[in-house]
């Protein structure tokens, strides 16, 4: 028997329940979207977390008593469905022993490397002017460059 | 049998006598299950070795699952939430199911096509009964890693289910016999 397209649409729409706005597939949608950044470390967390309790025979119950949370709130990390802190990962880092967050070498000598830089102390002279209250002569601006050599020059021994 | 709008007009599912939510709720909330995916994965770890490349330990299956069913949720949403006068459509989504014997048209399953996808051949499938050109009933889902669907018990459910909506959907004047 042939029908209509509009016709099977009213039927299975008599039948069917109505949409649901908040519907589980959705909520997930939602939440996936909310985190997309940090879904992928959800995850690996998850999975980093459940082969070091099995490896250490340690219960759930006894990392959520040590980390201080309910043990839904850890079901929800182990599922991958919760929003990690830093502190909260690094936490667990020390609880298990583990490293989750790895800096790579090369990072870890940059920051090495910006740590060493010392702030250059400069001394300011209040005794004098301000750059843009001192006399400038006028004259001496006869070009593009000479203005911007003197303001520079300004600005450092000011 | 009941059935539930996901989108109405375009797309529904199938919630199953004994079971708590319909087939895409499931899916959704197994898929994305790290701790689910992890425990099956383990469980069912020759399952793996059907999918020779590339190979997949446990804990790779559930990353990639885990990334397909969100791909696969974001897409539907999307599909859910535009308009279809973008040219998106439910056509795009659901290929017909061809590899079975005795299976051909109307039963059909999910194969992302569409950007998002992130990888060549998802193995997670959406099955659906197809009652007319864009206008589906989601009937189950299930992890594809075998060539037949016939090599795997919960794939041959997912085939009886779709029989069995067929039939109820047929009787009820849903889609044309």
């Amino acid at each position: 028997m042939k029908l209509t397209r509009e016709e099977k649409i009213a039927r299975l729409n008599k039948k069917a329940a109505p949409v649901n706005p908040d519907a589980k597939w959705m909520q997930i949608a939602k939440w996936n979207e909310e985190h997309a950044d940090a879904l992928d470390d959800y995850v690996i967390i998850a999975l980093r977390i459940s082969s070091t309790l099995k490896a250490k025979k340690m219960t759930q119950k006894e990392l959520a008593t040590q980390l201080g949370v309910t043990p839904q709130a850890l079901t929800r990390i182990m599922k991958g469905r919760q929003n990690l802190t830093l502190n909260k990962v690094r936490q667990i880092e020390k609880i298990l022993d583990i490293s989750i967050m790895k800096i790579d070498k090369v990072e870890q000598s940059q920051v090495k490397v910006r740590t060493k830089v010392k702030p250059t102390k400069v001394n300011y002279n209040y005794s004098t002017q301000p750059f843009w209250e001192k006399d400038i002569n006028i004259s001496k601006f006869s070009g593009r460059k000479e203005k911007k050599e003197s303001i520079e020059n300004l600005s450092i021994a000011a | 049998m009941e059935l539930e709008s996901i989108t109405e007009g375009i797309l529904y599912a199938i919630l199953w006598e004994g079971e708590m939510d319909n087939s895409l709720d499931q899916m959704g909330i197994l898929y994305t299950d790290v701790e689910f995916l992890n425990q099956y994965f383990h469980e069912n770890e020759e399952k793996l070795t059907y999918y020779k490349k590339p190979s997949y330990t446990p804990q790779d299956a559930v990353i990639r699952t885990q990334r397909e069913a969100v791909a696969l949720i974001q897409k539907l949403k999307d599909l859910a939430s535009d308009s279809l006068e973008d040219g998106n459509s439910l056509d795009g989504l659901f290929k017909q199911l061809h590899t079975v014997e005795g299976y051909s048209h109307p039963r059909y399953h999910t194969d992302v096509k569409a950007k998002g996808r992130p990888y060549e051949a998802p193995w997670i499938r959406v099955y659906a009964v197809k009652c007319d050109d864009n206008l589906y009933v989601i009937t189950g889902f299930g992890l594809k890693l075998v060539r037949n669907m016939r090599d795997d018990p919960e794939l041959i459910n997912q085939l009886r289910k779709l029989e069995k909506a067929t039939q109820y959907l047929r009787s009820e004047r849903m889609m044309s016999t």
